[in-house]
């Protein structure tokens, strides 16, 4: 409620930045709520005055000021019709024997938009605006205060009213200040009747910039003077001065006419969406005609561009976060038209994934999905925090070999197919804590896109997916902050401006605490006396040199740091630090570059007391230092990309040194370099009112090893094409080849900390996938239900296994260890998702197959005989259930159910004596499974109440992660007892009910 | 919230492993197992024997194996048959063997098939440069420190314990219910004096290691590995009670040898963890001749080996329990016996004042607390056992 009446209130100030056209239309202002009182400076009454608009003054002329916007409203003279005056063109106005100067007009660029009245206290000049401010509050309806109205999205009743604000500014110092004079200084403060025929004096600061040139006067409006369908020169030469600007679109169902008139029957539309409380852009916005045939999506700054008729168009802007915006726009020529959307006030942005029901059948990728930090918090987790990773695990075809496990899974590939970016630099170790929490901070975050088939052609490297997560920029209006407190860990977000409207920061930290509990347990538990902990941090400065020309630095740092019994410490940290360029030119098109530097380093220390002439540390690193740059631009029905990148890597795969009175000799695996440039270009053929449209693209990667020198180069291919029907069916198709040069050497099923990297060279052949995939999509009920099913085929080739009894640390013939396998994935997805609603969600089934098979003839060693074996991931079914329903604003509900088979596992199938010990045979690679995974959680959301002076604002999650208590196995396994006897146990990591509460703190 | 939030760690972290029923397998024995080594200066046990489907009775798997003919060749003339002993053990006399040879072992099984390991050098015997015990907080540890020969730098030691203890009491007569009197029995007599050789208050008893030490010096600048824990005997453990000991026998391995029983052990009792490898089978160094698609499994080393001997006095044992706890006095039931039969089997009283006991003159205890045989040891005494005890 608060964060509603904020947005409303910084709408109606963003909207005194507006560059408007001339007309905006008969009906003056849709607040589109009941309120108490008026907007109007003094009185409702229209009163004669005097305009000074545009060098031509305007006598008795009926007029009347819009506190609340800073607009000045006249009565057309022939219908008295109200309208409003461009406030660009209005120098002064006089009502009342009191005048009102827009000093932006006079160039006094750092006052606020608006009039002033010009005081003196004697000393000085000062100059008064009073704003109308509108506020809500809970009440009854017979307040005092105003009326109070029911409003569905509320439980209270609510009051709505406007109150008076009085803002004071003087010149210092060359600088617009503003002051807070007390009662008694205000009360002597007395008009100045500045001289105003063309030569202000002392009733503006600072030196002109535009003198107001007197052309002429006149004693009423002219007919016709504000209406859209005024011919005159004068009309059209006023659209052409304000034509260079973009224009702000901050109200629905307004008109904004675009351009001047000119003889062509297409122009392009271009501008940025932003949110309105944040300032920030608001990326993958859909924005479309009223046919949905001519439709694009912002890009990460915001920026969007539009060919349209000429004439009356509707544009429509969604993202699921946001509330819709209409705009009617009258498109005379090319020109810009910048929008402001305000966020949604919901308890819980469930439905995510696209801008809205009908995204799918107008983008002609396949397997996007999509993901709010919104979204991500109210998914119910283990210990309430927010996951990344999480979260992504409940999107279809997603999946994980356990829950704590690192890594994910996708469609069947394994965990390093997997290319995380975060704000461009690559994330190695995605995880905290062995996997129960991700990298990332949900505070920071922002979309998060997952693309699981149709991979856009800038991206490379892997060739099962790409995740690419982005922070957000910081908030371009104030201070903000948020504090949250877990069970395990804490974080802490602060973001805004640093330099007002051009540099804006966003920082984020998290911590854990879990050393110290883990002290306090009990020696029992068997984690008594063990540590482990993990902490991050995101730094983000965004910087604006203008409308066109942005620059955003981020830097992500984690460490990560565990010992359980014995004497064997892991640690690993994370670091990412990124530039990036953004440049939009004239003809719209953007232009990226970016570069950056990534570093994952693991230290395994062990040995220290139990083996002292064994113990050692042991160090892998991964460098990367990177290179991107890309166009984007659209052409007609094209939407062209083009670019390169370029990664140098330099890998230490392993240090080995002593430590104590250690004998090990210290050594080091030689350092491995490579340099992996790539080419790449792209169309998206989207002819409009066509049914049909094309993606394709080319990539052109290619990989040069150092010491040795060994070179790979091969194309990738990205085809996908959608037809659709009917506006809310549609049929798509796509093919895609990847390449990968750069592996990840474990043994595990999950990704753990003493994993290495190692990349392709003569001995170990870069990875090469490709996956075709269909899928239908139908949009029912209102447009609020999407019913898709997607099928997939995927092949892998030099997917790298392991032999039996692999060495993988300090291993200087790691390849001997190493086999080739090709892989084989397939599967179908269907999804149902509800998107508007009390009850918003979405429900999964996948059926899908990952299998593995060696590539080459090792004989009775060959695994499986040579036969397709299942991949540690192969999960047959797996059902999905996500979903959040809303009982009022304040108070929801969400769920989540999972059930999938178990994952595949090698076991004992036979024992034997072997010495004095039992021994066991383990059958066939990953011919078993482990039992069925099902889980239920639950959580109860609690918003922010409605008092809108409160400085902070507090939300709490309780939840119960694992409701029904199910032991769910991670893995089974099998152990001799002394020796002589087999027994078998299963690891269940969460094997209860795990309540937890979360508290978000935001000021 | 000081107690609360360990309490919620546990919840969730504590008891995250449980049981899991073993999924048996029917059918037959599968593939062929080989173990043991050939002990250079020694007699050599080779086993053959089977792998069975998991589950299946342990005691049900020592069957006699007497199925084939074992022959151990030296690439420098030695050529010794194997003797089957029994339950699959074949032995050697490789007590001359010469150390510079290399060895093979050849199988032929009754039903045809031929097995035969490979060429297998002679790894000397590393010297255990230490051997002593050190108490800790949680009991008292046993280290070994072993020096490797030239070209040596992977060991296994095996031990074998033997230790003394004895019973609480040493008993003045014995329960013996329902003596008989003359021809007669008399329920109501239920002890007699104890015999001179009825003296169960010593014990030794004896039991070799399970799982080899397995240690390995590659990658270090000195082929030695120093204060290797090898156990963890509590303070309360019988086996220090009097008097323990432990002889140590080292030997070499070979790289491969070494990974393979490294292998096996880690497949066997380190799995299951969030960071386990997935468990695989990893061959051995023994080929099936005739069948190549028969896998056999084992690994064998040729091995000189070393010993060494520890023994330990009872410092540091302290007794867990109050044996005069479990003392008490008879008491007949309604018929006037005494059915300690009910309770105890053969125990025996152990205190004794005045002539005739009565329920208030003697005190009887448990047949574990007066018998050492009852812990399971015997009395064997070792020949080279260095005190006086009988």
């Amino acid at each position: 409620m608060r964060k509603l009446v904020v947005c409303l209130l910084i709408l109606a100030g963003f909207s005194c930045y507006a560059q408007s056209p001339l007309f905006r239309g008969r009906e003056m202002r849709d607040y589109g709520f009941a309120f108490n009182g008026h907007y109007f400076w003094n009185t409702a009454q229209f009163v004669p005055g005097t305009v000074f608009f545009n060098g031509i003054l305007y006598q008795n002329v009926p007029v009347n000021i819009n506190a609340h916007t800073q607009d000045l409203l006249a009565l057309e003279s022939e219908f008295l019709t109200p309208v409003v005056a461009e406030r660009a063109l209005t120098a002064w106005f006089q009502i009342d024997g009191i005048y009102y100067m827009n000093l932006r007009y006079y160039g006094v660029s750092d006052a606020p938009e608006g009039f002033f009245q010009v005081l003196t206290d004697g000393r000085r000049t000062v100059w008064m605006q009073r704003r109308k401010l509108f506020a809500r509050e809970p009440g009854n309806h017979n307040g005092l205060k105003g009326i109070g109205y029911d409003d569905p999205n509320y439980r209270e009743n609510v009051i709505a009213y406007f109150y008076q604000q009085d803002r004071y500014y003087i010149e210092k110092d060359g600088a617009f200040k503003r002051i807070r004079p007390g009662r008694a200084r205000r009360a002597a403060m007395r008009p100045v009747i500045p001289d105003l025929d063309g030569t202000p004096s002392a009733a503006v600061p600072r030196t002109l910039s535009r003198p107001p040139l007197l052309k002429g006067s006149s004693e009423s409006l002219p007919p016709g003077w504000f209406s859209t369908q005024d011919p005159s020169e004068e009309r059209r030469a006023l659209l052409a001065a304000i034509e260079q600007e973009n224009l702000i679109a901050s109200y629905r169902n307004k008109t904004y006419e675009i351009g001047s008139v000119g003889a062509a029957a297409r122009a392009t539309v271009s501008g940025v969406v932003r949110d309105v409380a944040s300032g920030e852009p608001v990326q993958s916005a859909l924005v479309s005609d009223s046919s949905g045939k001519i439709y694009c999506y912002t890009d990460p700054e915001g920026r969007y561009e539009l060919t349209l008729p000429t004439g009356d168009n509707l544009l429509s802007f969604r993202e699921y976060s946001m509330e819709d915006m209409d705009v009617h726009v009258i498109v005379h020529g090319s020109g810009g038209l910048d929008v402001v959307m305000r966020e949604k006030v919901t308890a819980l942005q469930s439905a995510y994934v696209t801008a809205n029901s009908m995204a799918n059948h107008r983008n002609a990728g396949m397997g996007l999905e999509k993901i709010n930090s919104a979204t991500i918090t109210h998914i119910p987790s283990a210990f309430g925090e927010g996951d990344v990773l999480k979260a992504v695990l409940t999107l279809p075809g997603v999946k994980s070999v356990g829950e704590a496990s690192s890594g994910f899974n996708v469609r069947g590939g394994s965990s390093d197919q997997n290319l995380i970016l975060f704000n461009g630099g690559t994330i190695y170790n995605p995880s905290h804590l062995f996997g129960i929490f991700s990298a990332f901070n949900t505070d920071v975050v922002d979309d998060i896109e997952l693309y699981k088939s149709s991979i856009p052609v800038q991206f490379g490297g892997r060739i099962s997916s790409v995740l690419d997560i982005s922070t957000r920029d910081g908030n371009t209006e104030r201070i903000r902050g948020s504090l949250g407190l877990g069970i395990l860990t804490s974080h802490l977000a602060l973001e805004g401006p640093i330099v007002k409207d051009k540099t804006t920061f966003v920082l984020g930290a998290r911590t854990t605490y879990s050393d110290w509990l883990l002290k306090r347990l009990p020696a029992v538990s068997g984690y008594s006396g063990g540590k482990a902990s993990f902490s991050d941090v995101n730094l983000g400065v965004t910087h604006r040199f203008d409308e066109r020309n942005t620059l955003k630095v981020t830097g992500y740092w984690s460490r990560d740091g565990f010992t359980f019994r014995g004497d064997t410490t892991f640690r690993y940290s994370n670091l990412d630090v990124a530039v990036k360029w953004t440049r939009t030119a004239d003809s719209g098109r953007t232009l990226s570059v970016s570069a950056g530097y990534d570093r994952y380093s693991n230290t395994l220390d062990r040995g220290y007391f139990t083996d002292p002439l064994g113990s050692y540390s042991l160090k892998t690193t991964v460098n990367q230092g990177f290179l991107r740059a890309g166009v984007k631009q659209r052409r007609g029905v094209h939407t062209l990309s083009w670019g390169g990148d370029a990664v140098l890597y330099g890998l230490s795969p392993g240090m080995l040194q002593p430590t104590g009175e250690s004998l090990v000799i210290q050594r080091s695996l030689a350092p491995e370099y490579a340099l992996e440039p790539a080419l790449y270009a792209g169309d998206l053929w989207q002819p409009e009112g066509s049914p049909f449209s094309i993606e394709a693209g080319l990539r052109y990667s290619s990989f040069l090893a150092f010491k040795p020198a060994k070179y790979y180069a091969g194309p990738e291919l990205r085809l996908s094409g959608k037809y659709s029907p009917l506006p809310n069916l549609s049929f798509k198709a796509g093919i895609n080849s990847m390449n990968q040069y750069i592996h990840l050497i474990s043994n595990t099923s999950s990704i753990s900390p003493m994993d290495t990297w190692k990349l392709s060279g003569a001995d170990i052949l870069p990875q090469r996938g490709w996956q075709a995939a269909a899928g239908a999509y139908w949009t029912v009920l209102g447009n609020s239900v999407d019913i898709s099913v997607e099928g997939y085929y995927k092949r892998m080739y030099n997917y790298l296994d392991y032999k039996s009894g692999a060495v993988l640390s300090m291993n200087e013939h790691l390849a001997d260890d190493l086999v080739r396998t090709r892989g084989q994935s397939y599967g179908v997805e269907f999804m149902l998702r509800k998107q508007t609603g009390r009850l918003t969600g979405w429900v999964s089934y996948t059926w899908s197959r990952s299998l593995l098979q060696e590539m080459q003839d090792r004989g009775l060693e060959t695994i499986n005989g040579g036969a397709w074996y299942n991949a540690p991931h192969d999960k047959p079914h797996d059902v999905k259930l996500v979903g959040n329903y809303k009982f009022t604003h304040r108070y929801s509900v969400s769920f989540n159910l999972y059930y999938s088979t178990g994952r595949p596992v090698t076991i004992p199938v036979g024992q034997y004596l072997y010495g004095n010990a039992l021994r066991l045979m383990y059958s066939e690679r990953n011919a078993y499974r482990i039992p069925d995974y099902f889980r239920l959680d639950l959580a109860l959301n609690i918003e922010p109440g409605h008092y809108l002076k409160a400085f902070t604002h507090m939300s709490a999650t309780l939840g119960c992660y694992n409701v029904t208590g199910r032991r769910n196995a991670y893995s089974v396994f099998y152990t001799t007892t002394a020796g002589r006897d087999v027994r078998g146990y299963m690891v269940s990591v969460f094997a209860t009910q795990v309540p937890y509460i979360s508290l978000n703190l935001k000021f | 919230m000081k107690r609360l939030l360990p309490i919620l760690l546990l919840f969730s972290m504590s008891a995250c492993i449980y049981p899991f029923d073993i999924q048996k397998e029917e059918g037959e024995h599968m593939n062929l197992v080989v173990s043991g080594d050939i002990l250079i200066g020694e007699t050599s046990r080779i086993t053959l024997g089977y792998v069975y489907p998991v589950g299946s009775p342990v005691g049900a798997m020592r069957k006699e194996f007497p199925m084939g003919t074992l022959t151990l060749e030296g690439d420098g003339g030695f050529s010794c048959k194997g003797e089957y002993q029994y339950r699959g053990v074949y032995s050697f006399d490789t007590s001359t063997a010469p150390a510079n040879q290399r060895y093979r072992l050849n199988i032929r099984l009754l039903d045809g098939q031929e097995y035969a390991s490979e060429w297998l050098g002679v790894y000397q015997a590393p010297a255990v440069s230490d051997l002593r015990a050190e108490p800790a907080d949680n009991g008292l540890q046993l280290f070994i420190s072993l020096d490797g020969a030239d070209s040596l730098w992977n060991f296994r030691w095996d031990y074998t314990e033997t230790w003394e203890y004895h019973a609480d009491f040493v008993p003045v007569l014995m329960f013996v219910p329902g003596l008989p009197d003359g021809d007669n029995e008399d329920p109501g007599k239920i002890y007699r004096e104890r015999y001179p050789e009825e003296d169960y208050y010593y014990c030794w008893t004896s039991r070799q290691s399970v799982e080899p030490g397995l240690a390995s010096a590659e990658g270090q600048s000195g082929n030695r590995i120093k204060d290797r824990l090898m156990m963890t005997i509590p303070y309360t453990d019988p086996r220090i009670s009097t008097l323990y000991c432990i002889d140590v026998t080292a030997s070499g391995l070979s790289p491969g040898g070494r990974a393979y029983l490294q292998h096996l052990h880690d497949i066997s009792n380190n799995t299951g963890s969030l960071f386990s490898p997935t468990p695989s089978e990893m061959p051995g160094n023994i080929r099936c001749l005739s069948d190549p698609a028969q896998v056999a499994l084992g690994y064998l080393n040729a091995v000189q080996r070393t010993t060494s001997r520890l023994f330990v006095p009872p410092t540091y044992y302290k007794r867990g329990y109050d044996p005069e706890a479990l003392l008490f006095y008879p008491a007949p039931d309604e018929d006037g016996r005494y059915n300690f039969d009910q309770v105890f089997v053969n125990d025996s009283p152990v205190r004794f004042s005045g002539e005739a006991p009565t329920r208030e003159n003697v005190a009887w205890a448990p047949k574990r607390c007066v018998d050492c045989r009852a812990s399971g040891g015997t009395k064997n005494k070792p020949e080279w056992w260095p005190n006086s005890h009988k």
